[in-house]
């Protein structure tokens, strides 16, 4: 893809994102109307922007770390919960909601939990004596699974009034609530993760080339896997903390980008940012105003998601790709 | 520049070396074939080379340990191109050229318009500029092969070692490879490769290396080394080496085919 031709995609998106974010604004059951009042203002400044900046910043870095994640795995089908991280951040905020904690203490269990997920597999999938890829996915597949188990299994003992709601509703991903604080709690993490993910961005094409030729170029594979790995953890598992299990936006926006900017990483992962944000400040948007009682996140991103990724699975280009 | 290697032996286990006591020379502007049967440790020496793994012994080249190298500066030594190259995704034969340019560029630098010329200008060395915007799994067997070598030019490494660079390539991408590396040795490269051909170690190569089981069991001039005695300890067949064409091209055939 032509340098030009990438230029124009960020000219383009840039202005598309600050469009739809000025209409987010303006977007609600409360109307707005000039001059603002100080009703208006609170509705503006407290309620709506806080929340438009965290749809905009959990659409970056899921998107982000689902790129990064392809780019690492060697697999088209990877998004940031292949290593188990949302399985252990549900599992985290479930235990923190039947032990009736508060709603920071849910924030930092779930993040928690994604972490300690992620890592007992990357010291599992050592153990293994598989190619150490596929011993990652198969170790994400059964410490996940055994994480879900134990989300089922609170959800048995949680008080059926209060408690349940609250883990099914966690579960299904929301940004109603968002305050400063929360932007203020998720904005480090989120920044330690994508920085990495920026940075090395073009290290993952090689990769993706298997490790044999990419240590001849230069680099030590496993470290810099381990490295993408963290971060693409650390930055998905802030936003799984702080809005719930959001899926598909991971795997689904770096296949778009893909398609629009061509496949090296050094521009994937930027591009995936960009359309992330658009994406998921887009979904929240219909999520607040298509129905008078407020639709999760997770429900309309599976509906959007899985039909975008049929379409693309019988396209060519990922027919290729296997 | 040239390769000396000392001593060098390697085994998974200490009980089982797939390389014993390998000592030779590899020297600039040589082709140098190394044959010999399958699991013989043709790939496993071009491995140690390129440090993937723990050797015992010396490799040297111009002087300087491989050992006080690190990755960077070895893969500006030193390039590799594999036999296939499998990518996950639909990169253009130009994005493959500059990723050579990783042991070059900063730790965290992404190539830019510079690589961009220089990757352009190792695909018009060995004429496959017309491919750079090509998918690189669209284009030919033989085209890919040429995309990894100017990958391996792209890094900058006078030394280029090349596993089995055409063995599953049709007639004329082989040839086309072939006079590619060719003309890379003549511009001065140290190119080494392996082989299970030895009509190919005719072709194109200046010295030969033949290997059985883990150790050299002979090298020197393909002429004076390929024979039909090394054919029949290598690979266990009885041929026979017929010169052509003034004694200047040489071709093994199997003894039972000529019956």
């Amino acid at each position: 893809m032509g340098t030009r031709r990438y230029a124009w995609f960020w000219f383009f998106g840039g202005v598309a994102l600050l469009v739809l974010a000025i209409l987010s604004l303006c977007l609600g059951r409360y109307p707005i109307s000039f001059p603002l009042n100080s009703m208006t203002s609170r509705v503006l400044w407290q309620i709506r922007l806080p929340r438009i900046i965290l749809a905009m910043l959990a659409g970056l870095a899921l998107s982000a770390s689902g790129a990064a994640y392809q780019g690492v795995f060697q697999n088209p089908m990877a998004s940031p919960d292949i290593l188990g991280a949302n399985n252990g951040a549900a599992f985290g905020a479930a235990l923190a909601i039947v032990l009736g904690f508060s709603s920071w203490l849910i924030m930092a269990c779930a993040f928690a939990g994604a972490l300690l997920v992620v890592l007992i597999v990357t010291l599992l999938a050592r153990r293994m004596r598989v190619q150490r890829t596929t011993g990652l996915i198969l170790c994400g597949i059964m410490v996940g699974s055994l994480a879900t188990s134990g989300t089922s299994f609170l959800k048995l003992v949680a008080d059926p009034n209060s408690q349940l709601p609250a883990i099914t509703y966690w579960l299904m991903g929301s940004l109603s609530g968002t305050q400063w604080k929360t932007i203020r709690s998720v904005l480090i993490p989120l920044c330690v993760g994508v920085t990495p993910l920026l940075l090395l961005r073009w290290k993952v094409d090689l990769l993706s080339v298997g490790d044999e030729e990419a240590a001849s170029m230069g680099i030590d594979p496993n470290r810099l896997r381990r490295i993408i790995i963290i971060a693409s953890t650390f930055a998905s598992s802030s936003i799984i903390a702080s809005c719930g299990a959001i899926g598909w936006v991971g795997l689904v926006i770096p296949h778009l980008a893909r398609r629009l900017v061509g496949s090296s990483h050094k521009r994937v992962i930027p591009a995936s940012m960009l359309l992330g944000a658009i994406f998921l400040l887009l979904v929240d948007d219909i999520s607040r105003t298509l129905l008078e009682t407020e639709i999760p996140l997770g429900i309309l991103t599976a509906f959007v998601g899985a039909p975008f990724f049929l379409s693309l699975m019988a396209s060519r280009e990922v027919r290729h790709e296997h | 520049m040239s390769i000396e290697i000392e001593n060098l032996s390697f085994g998974y286990k200490p009980e089982r070396q797939i390389l014993q006591d390998i000592t030779c020379s590899m020297a600039d502007g040589q082709i140098t074939s190394v044959i010999g049967s399958n699991g013989t440790g043709k790939t496993t020496l071009l491995r140690c080379m390129l440090g993937l793994l723990p050797y015992q012994g010396r490799i040297t080249l111009s002087g300087t340990d491989l050992r006080t190298c690190d990755r960077p500066r070895l893969s500006r030594l030193m390039a590799y191109v594999p036999q296939k190259c499998n990518v996950s995704y639909s990169y253009e034969a130009i994005e493959m050229v500059m990723m050579g340019a990783s042991g070059r560029i900063g730790r965290y630098a992404t190539p830019g318009p510079k690589e961009e010329s220089e990757a352009l200008e190792a695909m018009e060395k060995i004429g496959i500029a017309s491919l750079a915007h090509r998918l690189f799994w669209e284009i030919s067997g033989g085209e890919q092969q040429l995309v990894l070598v100017a990958r391996s030019l792209m890094q900058g490494a006078r030394t280029l070692l090349l596993d089995e660079p055409v063995a599953s390539l049709d007639f004329a991408n082989q040839a086309r490879v072939l006079w590619v590396i060719r003309s890379l040795a003549k511009d001065g490269y140290c190119v080494v490769l392996t082989s299970h051909n030895p009509d190919q170690v005719f072709r194109v190569s200046d010295q030969v290396i033949a290997m059985k089981q883990g150790s050299i069991l002979r090298q020197g001039k393909p002429v004076e080394v390929v024979t039909a005695q090394l054919i029949k300890e290598l690979y266990g067949i009885e041929a026979e080496v017929f010169s052509l064409a003034n004694d200047t091209i040489r071709v093994c055939i199997p003894k039972e085919d000529i019956q």
